[in-house]
C-alpha cells in the first residue's frame, strides 16, 4: 500500500509562489494500477518520484507531509534502499542505462543489493521467458531500438521482483508496436499483483489495464475515474476532459480512409518500395494526375551499414502545400526517408524531382528544414529566441525578426520563455522550441519526426493549428508520426510506408 | 582460445605498450621488443574477428618501421626530421590507441568494475571510470546527430567563422551529453546503485593461461625497458 497524506512540494529552484505538487491525499491499494495524466508540468512526474526517492533524494525541494510506502514512513530511507521494492522506469530510453551490454544491464540492480549470482542468473532467465527477452539477451544497448531498450529497461526491474514498478512517461519514444509489446509487459505485472503507477499522455493503450486514472493539474489531483467509468468514455470524453484519448480506433479509420485513394503505379510490388497514397481532397483527382505540385522520388537507397538496406524508394509521390502524414511500422525507414528528402544523408543513386524538375541533394538542403524526433542537438543558441531568429532572412531587421520571433512563440504557448535558455527547458517545452525554429526558419518545405511524442491534449492541438497555419502559408508539411489523433486533427493525406 | 583475457590483464599490457613505445629506444635490440608489442594489439585484434583492421595496422607499421630504418641510414636533414617525426607519432601512437580501443571493445561494464572491485579498488574511483566506458558509445551517437542538425542549419566542419562553429558543436553536445549523465544517476540510484554496501557480480572474471602468456610478455619488455633501455635517443 501506498499512502500520501497531505503531501505538498517545491523544487529547489521554483521561484514562484505555487509549489509543484499541492496537498495530495491519496491511498493505492496492493496491485492497483494507477495512471497519472494531465498537461506538461502538472506535477505527474514529480509525484512518481516521490514514491521512488528521486524526490527529494535526487532532485532537492522542500516536501511536507507523510509518504508511506508498505507501511514505512519514505522520509530518510534513500533512493537505493527504497530501490529494492520499488522498479522504476523512465521516459529516455537512452539514458537509463549504466552498462553497455543488456545482460549486464538486467542483472545490475540485484547486483547492486548483493544478491546470490547463481540466484541473479536464475531470475535473469524467468524474466527473460515471461518478457520474452531472448532476442536481446548478450547485445550492446546501443544498437537496439527505443523499444528494445525500454523492454530491457522493464527486464531490468523484473529481475528484482519489486512490488510496485512506477513508470514516467514510458512510451514517449516508442511507436506503435513497441508500444503494444509495453502494454503486454504490463498486462503481465498487473496480473502477477505488481502495483504499477504509470504518469502518461498517451492513453490508448492502457485502457484495459487501469484501475483509477488520476487527472492532475497544477500540483493537485483535480478529478479521479474510474475503471468501469472508463469503459464507457467516447473520443469526445477524452476531449472534454483535455487529455489524450482511450479510443484511438475512430481516428486510425479516419487515417486510413485518407490513405484508401490509391494512386496507381506505386503500390509496393518490390521489397522495400514505398506504397504511396493520396488525399481525399474533393476533387478527387490522383497527385500523379496533378502533375506538377508534388515532389516526386523515382529512386533513392540508403543503408547505414553493409548488413541491409534500410531505405529502397521507387516511385513515391508526396503532395506540395499539404500537411502530409507518414505512417509506417517500426524500422521502415520513415526516419531515413526524411533525412535523406532533407539532404542531411547521402543517398545513392537518388533521383527526386520538385514539380516536375531534378531537385539535388544541395538545393534541397537549402530549402527543407527538420526537426529531428530527439531535438536536444538542434538548440544551439543560448536563448530560445535566438534560436528562432538566427535561421531567419537576413534581409529582415533585428526587430522585424524578433517581433516575428515572439508571433511563433506566442502560438506556440512558448512566450514567457523567449529569454531562457534552451537547456533551462523541459522535454516537451524544447520540442517546441525547435518547431518553432522550424517555423521560424522560412524554409518552405518542413519536415517533422514524431512531433508530438512527449505533447499533453493542449500542447498537440497548438501544434495542430500551427501546421494548418503553415499550410495556409503555402507550405508543405511532412510529418512522420503514428499519433492519429494528429493526424485526424491536422494532415490532408497519409503516405505509408512498407 | 576461448576465453577472454581478465580486464587486468589488459589493463596492464596497455600501460606496458605505451611506456615501452612512446619512451622507449628504437633501435637495436629494441626494435624487437617494440615488435613484441606491436604484435600484442594484432593478436587480439585477430582473435576479435577485426581482420580487416589487423591487416590496416599491420600495413602501416611495416610502412614506418621500413621508412624509419631507410631514412636513418639515408637522408639527413631537414627531410629527416620531418619524417622522422611523422613515422614517429604513428609508431608511438599507433599500438597503445590500437589497444586501448581494444579494451574498450572487448571489456564489458560490468566485467570492468568487477576486476577492479577484486583489485580492492574504491566504489568511488571505479564507478566513475565505469561510466567513462559507457559515454564513449554515447558521445559517438550525439556527434553525429549534432552533425544533421548543423548541416542543416547550413554551417559546415570548415565553416568560416571556426569560433561560432565550434559553440555551435560543443554547446549541444554539452547539453545532451549533461542531461545524460544527469538522468543516468537517477536511474542508477533507483537500481540501487551506491558507494557503500557490497555487491555481487555475475560477470566471470579470472586469469587463465592466455593471461599469463600475455603477461610474461608485457613483463620481459618492461624489464628490458627499465634496465637497459629508458632513453628516448636510441
Amino acid at each position: 500500500m501506498i499512502k500520501f497524506s497531505n503531501v505538498s512540494f517545491k523544487y529547489v529552484g521554483n521561484k514562484t509562489e505555487k509549489g509543484n505538487l499541492d496537498d495530495i491525499d491519496l491511498t493505492i491499494a496492493d496491485g492497483e494500477f494507477i495512471v497519472l495524466t494531465g498537461e506538461s508540468g502538472c506535477g505527474k512526474t514529480t509525484f512518481t518520484r516521490l514514491i521512488n526517492g528521486l524526490v527529494p533524494g535526487y532532485y532537492h525541494g522542500e516536501v511536507t507531509g507523510n509518504i508511506e510506502v508498505n507501511g514505512e514512513n519514505t522520509q530518510g530511507k534513500s533512493i537505493a534502499e527504497l530501490g529494492r521494492n520499488i522498479g522504476s522506469v523512465f521516459q529516455n530510453p537512452r539514458s537509463q542505462f549504466f552498462n553497455v551490454d543488456t545482460d549486464s544491464e538486467l542483472a545490475f540492480a540485484a547486483e547492486n543489493i548483493g544478491v546470490d549470482p547463481a540466484q541473479i542468473l536464475r531470475s535473469m532467465d524467468e524474466v527473460t521467458r515471461d518478457l520474452d527477452l531472448e532476442k536481446l539477451r548478450k547485445r550492446s544497448i546501443f544498437e537496439l531500438s527505443g523499444g528494445e531498450k525500454q523492454r530491457i529497461a522493464c527486464g531490468s526491474v523484473a529481475v528484482m521482483h519489486p512490488k510496485t514498478v512506477i513508470l514516467d512517461e514510458p512510451s514517449s519514444n516508442l511507436d506503435r508496436e513497441s508500444i503494444e509489446q509495453l502494454r503486454t509487459i504490463l498486462g503481465i505485472w498487473k496480473k502477477e499483483g505488481k502495483t504499477v503507477i504509470i504518469a502518461e499522455h498517451r492513453l490508448y493503450y492502457l485502457r484495459d489495464l487501469v484501475d483509477r486514472l488520476l487527472i492532475m493539474k497544477n500540483g493537485k489531483i483535480e478529478r479521479i475515474i474510474d475503471s468501469d467509468e472508463i469503459k464507457r468514455m467516447s473520443a469526445d470524453d477524452n476531449k472534454k476532459l483535455g487529455i489524450r484519448p482511450f479510443d484511438e480506433q475512430e481516428y486510425i479509420e479516419k487515417a486510413k480512409r485518407k490513405t484508401e485513394r490509391k494512386t496507381a503505379g506505386n503500390s509496393g510490388d518490390e521489397n522495400g518500395k514505398l506504397a504511396a497514397e493520396q488525399s481525399g481532397d474533393e476533387t478527387g483527382k490522383s497527385v500523379a494526375e496533378q502533375s506538377g505540385d508534388e515532389i516526386f522520388v523515382s529512386q533513392m537507397d540508403y543503408s547505414y551499414n553493409k548488413k541491409e538496406q534500410t531505405l529502397a524508394v521507387r516511385n513515391l509521390h508526396l503532395p506540395l502545400n499539404r500537411v502530409v502524414a507518414i505512417v509506417g511500422k517500426n524500422g521502415v525507414g520513415k526516419s531515413t526517408l526524411i533525412k535523406a528528402l532533407c539532404g542531411i544523408l547521402k543517398a545513392r543513386g537518388e533521383k527526386v524531382y520538385l514539380k516536375g524538375e531534378e531537385w539535388k541533394s544541395k538545393k534541397r538542403i537549402k530549402n527543407c528544414y527538420m526537426v529531428f524526433q530527439d531535438v536536444n542537438h538542434q538548440l544551439f543558441t543560448d536563448s530560445v529566441l535566438s534560436e528562432l531568429t538566427i535561421g531567419m532572412d537576413d534581409k529582415l531587421s533585428d526587430e522585424k525578426k524578433k517581433e516575428e520571433a515572439e508571433k511563433i512563440l506566442k502560438r506556440l504557448g512558448l512566450e514567457e520563455f523567449g529569454e531562457s535558455h534552451p537547456m533551462a527547458l523541459s522535454g516537451g517545452q524544447k520540442q517546441r522550441a525547435a518547431i518553432a525554429a522550424c517555423v521560424a526558419s522560412g524554409r518552405d518545405i518542413l519536415f517533422l519526426d514524431e512531433p508530438t511524442s512527449g505533447m499533453d491534449e493542449m500542447n498537440m492541438l497548438r501544434l495542430a493549428d500551427e501546421m494548418k497555419h503553415l499550410k495556409e502559408l503555402g507550405k508543405s508539411v511532412f510529418v512522420v508520426t503514428h499519433d492519429y489523433e494528429f493526424i485526424d486533427e491536422c494532415c490532408d493525406a497519409v503516405v505509408e510506408l512498407k | 582460445m576461448t576465453r577472454k583475457l581478465d580486464p587486468r590483464t589488459k589493463l596492464f599490457l596497455l600501460i606496458v605498450i605505451n611506456v615501452v613505445m612512446m619512451t622507449g629506444k628504437i633501435s637495436g635490440v629494441f626494435f624487437y621488443v617494440r615488435l613484441a608489442m606491436v604484435a600484442i594489439p594484432f593478436v587480439l585484434m585477430l582473435k576479435n574477428k577485426m581482420y580487416s583492421g589487423a591487416g590496416i595496422y599491420v600495413a602501416m607499421y611495416t610502412y614506418v618501421f621500413a621508412l624509419e630504418g631507410y631514412t636513418m641510414e639515408s637522408i639527413n636533414g631537414v627531410l629527416l626530421i620531418i619524417i622522422l617525426f611523422t613515422t614517429g607519432m604513428v609508431s608511438r601512437f599507433l599500438a597503445g590507441g590500437m589497444m586501448a580501443y581494444l579494451v574498450m571493445k572487448t571489456t564489458t561494464v560490468s566485467e570492468f568494475v568487477t576486476a577492479m572491485e577484486r583489485m580492492h579498488v574504491p566504489k568511488v574511483i571505479v564507478i566513475p571510470f565505469a561510466v567513462i566506458f559507457r559515454f564513449f558509445p554515447t558521445i559517438k551517437e550525439e556527434w553525429q546527430d549534432i552533425r544533421y542538425a548543423m548541416k542543416m542549419r547550413g554551417i559546415g566542419a570548415g565553416g568560416k567563422n571556426i569560433m561560432q562553429t565550434l559553440e555551435y558543436v560543443t554547446v549541444p553536445m554539452a547539453m545532451s551529453v549533461s542531461k545524460i549523465a544527469d538522468e543516468l544517476s537517477a536511474a542508477s540510484m533507483t537500481k540501487c546503485l551506491s558507494v557503500d554496501g557490497k555487491r555481487t557480480h555475475i560477470a566471470k572474471v579470472g586469469f587463465s593461461w592466455p593471461d599469463l602468456i600475455f603477461a610474461l610478455c608485457a613483463i620481459g619488455a618492461l624489464a628490458m625497458h627499465i634496465f637497459y633501455g629508458g632513453a628516448i635517443t636510441g
